[in-house]
């Protein structure tokens, strides 16, 4: 029952996921150079990994990210949100550590995050659009963990009321059984 | 709310970048842009875009005097009839030329990165 | 649930896997091509060569065998070099049709059918006018006067160039009359370079003499060439950035060739009709599937004027191109407006 009623929301955060990704890559907002983005998507993961854990988590990432190209189908767009994606559900998973033991804030968590989605995007789309890795290193990686920032600070406090609203939820965060330990503090 | 971790992470992404910025406009100057300059075809020598020099190179028919300042390439004497290197004046962009043709002098511009400009037309 | 962690778990390695395969196929793919250039004066102006080749091509071999092709288009077509075709049509005009080589007469043949489509503005037989103007010298100088130009004018016509195909024979039937293939020799010369190039193998590069320029493919990052196109009175800086993939891009200045007088500059593109330097515009860049047309109707363009010039560009099919006048108005052909990048 507990299984069930975890599948059913993570199901539920992946299809938030993929139309708030849809949403934000059809407005097509960058901010200041390409690539650099808000990264609304990151709110949902970073909500799954404070509700369910990591892998959670790391399943909602991908699981967006596979059911957007499906909807978009550009191989290329593909490849950046994916690896944005894995990238920084990893590092988010190991903030979260530090978040439970009581470090850092949801707000970090989400800087770290955007941090890292910012750097694998850069990363792949210079292997991919051929950048040579000076003028990626010189110029887009700082500005993008610049913007990393405020977009960090953005998507945290969302994930964080977010968090709060649906944590009070009890119907959500009663049936978790096992995970709840995760979140009690 | 905030901890002293979360401060520090805070301050260090942006150090981290602003340094970054500020390391590579500080290499930009350095950015290992040369000046090229050739006789009759052989190699003469080469020379940093960045240190102010004057060059008093020997060409087939005199000397061209090339000057180097503030990154940006002229000649400024040349032992040719037509002057067609002086009325080029100033360059300074890789991939920028100047030719003597009579002396049989090229100055040119070299970098080993990438840049906006491949080639130009005149 | 243990077998669903285990599957879990390779589905995610796979997933990186396979990011990681593709970016590092990708960075050795990118650096399996080899980068070889030269610069030689030759051809009265820089001639560059830049290829990008696999270890499969030997570059540097393949660049000196092209100047070398270069060097020996260069004794044919010269007008400068003793026994050149071009000399000696000029020595024996008047006199006897000359033998000569097939690309020689082929270029003539060309400029013969440029000159009809700009309405003889573009003039293979203006060499005793450009005697008579003797450019290139840079300092004040006097421009010649009216009643020499009219003098020479009459021996300036392209019309009558006999040409004999049977025979491979061209002949000036007047003893002044003279060939000059300046202002289309060298875009024939470069196309000859990038077609040799492309036959030997090679996917991206470029040819370049002193700004008639044929690219080669793409650059390496699968973008096409920049070309920036030189301020026509700021020659530091550029007026337009134009993208060329597979294409030839020419530049005619009044910048290039020219001398003061009395605060007026005169410059080297003469009108073959009045004698004097084409007034109307600066600088008119073509772009064109091959160099050997884009070359002939930079300069046909430049005589021809705004008007008639943007006509012309408009009228011949994968050609564009741009017109800077003398108020530094940019004059862009339709299938340009969107590519060029004006600064």
């Amino acid at each position: 029952m507990h299984k069930t009623t975890k599948l059913v929301y993570l199901a539920l955060l992946v299809t938030f996921a993929v139309v708030i990704h849809t949403i934000e890559s059809a407005l097509g907002i960058t901010l200041l150079v390409p690539g650099a983005k808000l990264g609304l998507a990151n709110i949902i993961t970073l909500l799954t990994i404070l509700l369910y854990g990591f892998k959670s988590g790391m399943v909602v990432a991908v699981m967006r990210c596979f059911i957007s190209f499906l909807i978009v189908g550009n191989p290329f767009t593909f490849s950046l949100s994916l690896s944005g994606a894995v990238f920084s559900t990893l590092i988010m998973g190991l903030a979260f550590i530090f978040y439970k033991k009581g470090f850092i804030n949801v707000l970090t968590i989400s800087i770290l995050g955007a941090a890292a989605h910012n750097t694998a995007q850069v990363i792949v789309a210079s292997f991919v659009v051929q950048i040579p890795y000076y003028t990626l290193l010189s110029f887009y990686l700082p500005v993008l963990l610049l913007i990393a920032l405020p977009t960090g600070v953005f998507t945290g406090l969302a994930a964080m009321y977010l968090h709060r609203l649906v944590g009070k939820n009890m119907a959500i965060s009663r049936s978790m059984g096992g995970v709840k330990k995760e979140f009690t503090k | 709310m905030f901890s002293r971790y979360d401060f520090l992470i805070w301050i260090s992404i942006a150090i981290l970048a602003l340094g970054v910025m500020f390391f590579n406009q500080q290499m930009s100057a350095y950015s290992g842009e040369e000046v090229q300059v050739s006789v009759n075809n052989e190699k003469y020598g080469v020379f940093p875009l960045q240190e102010d020099n004057v060059l008093e190179v020997e060409g087939v028919n005199g000397i061209t005097r090339v000057e180097i300042s503030d990154g940006r390439v002229r000649v400024t004497h040349s032992a040719c009839p037509d002057k067609i290197c002086i009325y080029t004046s100033w360059i300074h962009r890789p991939n920028q030329t100047i030719v003597c043709l009579p002396n049989r002098v090229v100055v040119k511009i070299t970098s080993e990165s990438q840049q906006d400009i491949d080639l130009y037309t005149n | 649930m243990a077998r669903r962690k285990i599957f879990f778990e390779i589905f995610i390695a796979i997933i990186i896997l396979s990011i990681i395969g593709v970016a590092v196929y990708n960075y050795i793919d990118r650096d399996n091509l080899e980068r070889y250039s030269r610069t030689e004066l030759i051809l009265d102006t820089i001639f560059e060569v830049t290829i990008f080749v696999d270890e499969e091509i030997e570059g540097d071999p393949l660049v000196r065998e092209a100047f070398d092709k270069v060097r020996a288009l260069e004794k044919v077509m010269s007008r400068f070099v003793t026994n050149s075709d071009v000399d000696k049509i000029n020595q024996q005009a008047g006199k006897e049709p000359v033998e000569v080589d097939p690309r020689t007469f082929y270029v003539i043949e060309k400029s013969l059918y440029f000159g009809e489509a700009s309405q003889g503005k573009f003039d293979v037989t203006i060499a005793p006018l450009l005697n008579l103007w003797g450019f290139g010298t840079g300092e004040e100088r006097e421009p010649p006067e009216g009643e020499e130009i009219e003098e020479v004018l009459p021996l300036v016509d392209y019309q009558e160039i006999e040409l004999d195909e049977e025979n491979m024979s061209v002949f000036l039937p007047r003893e002044e009359m003279a060939l000059d293939l300046g202002g289309i020799a060298k875009g024939y010369i470069v196309d000859e370079i990038a077609e040799f190039l492309e036959g030997e193998g090679v996917e991206h590069g470029t040819v370049n003499a002193g700004g008639d320029i044929r690219a080669l493919g793409t650059r390496l990052d699968g973008n096409p060439w920049r070309i920036g196109i030189t301020h026509p009175r700021d020659r530091e800086n550029i007026i337009a950035v134009i993208p060329v993939t597979q294409e030839a891009i020419v530049t005619s200045g009044d910048y290039e060739r020219y001398f003061n007088h009395e605060g007026e500059r005169y410059h080297h593109i003469l009108d073959p009709d009045t004698g004097q330097p084409a007034g109307e515009v600066m600088s008119v860049t073509v772009v064109a599937p091959d160099c050997i047309t884009a070359d002939s109707l930079s300069t046909a363009v430049f005589v021809l004027g705004v008007e008639e010039g943007m006509a012309l560009l408009e009228s011949m099919s994968q050609v564009e191109g741009m017109i800077v006048d003398l108020q530094e108005e940019k004059h862009v052909t339709r299938g340009l407006k969107d590519l060029i990048e004006i600064r």
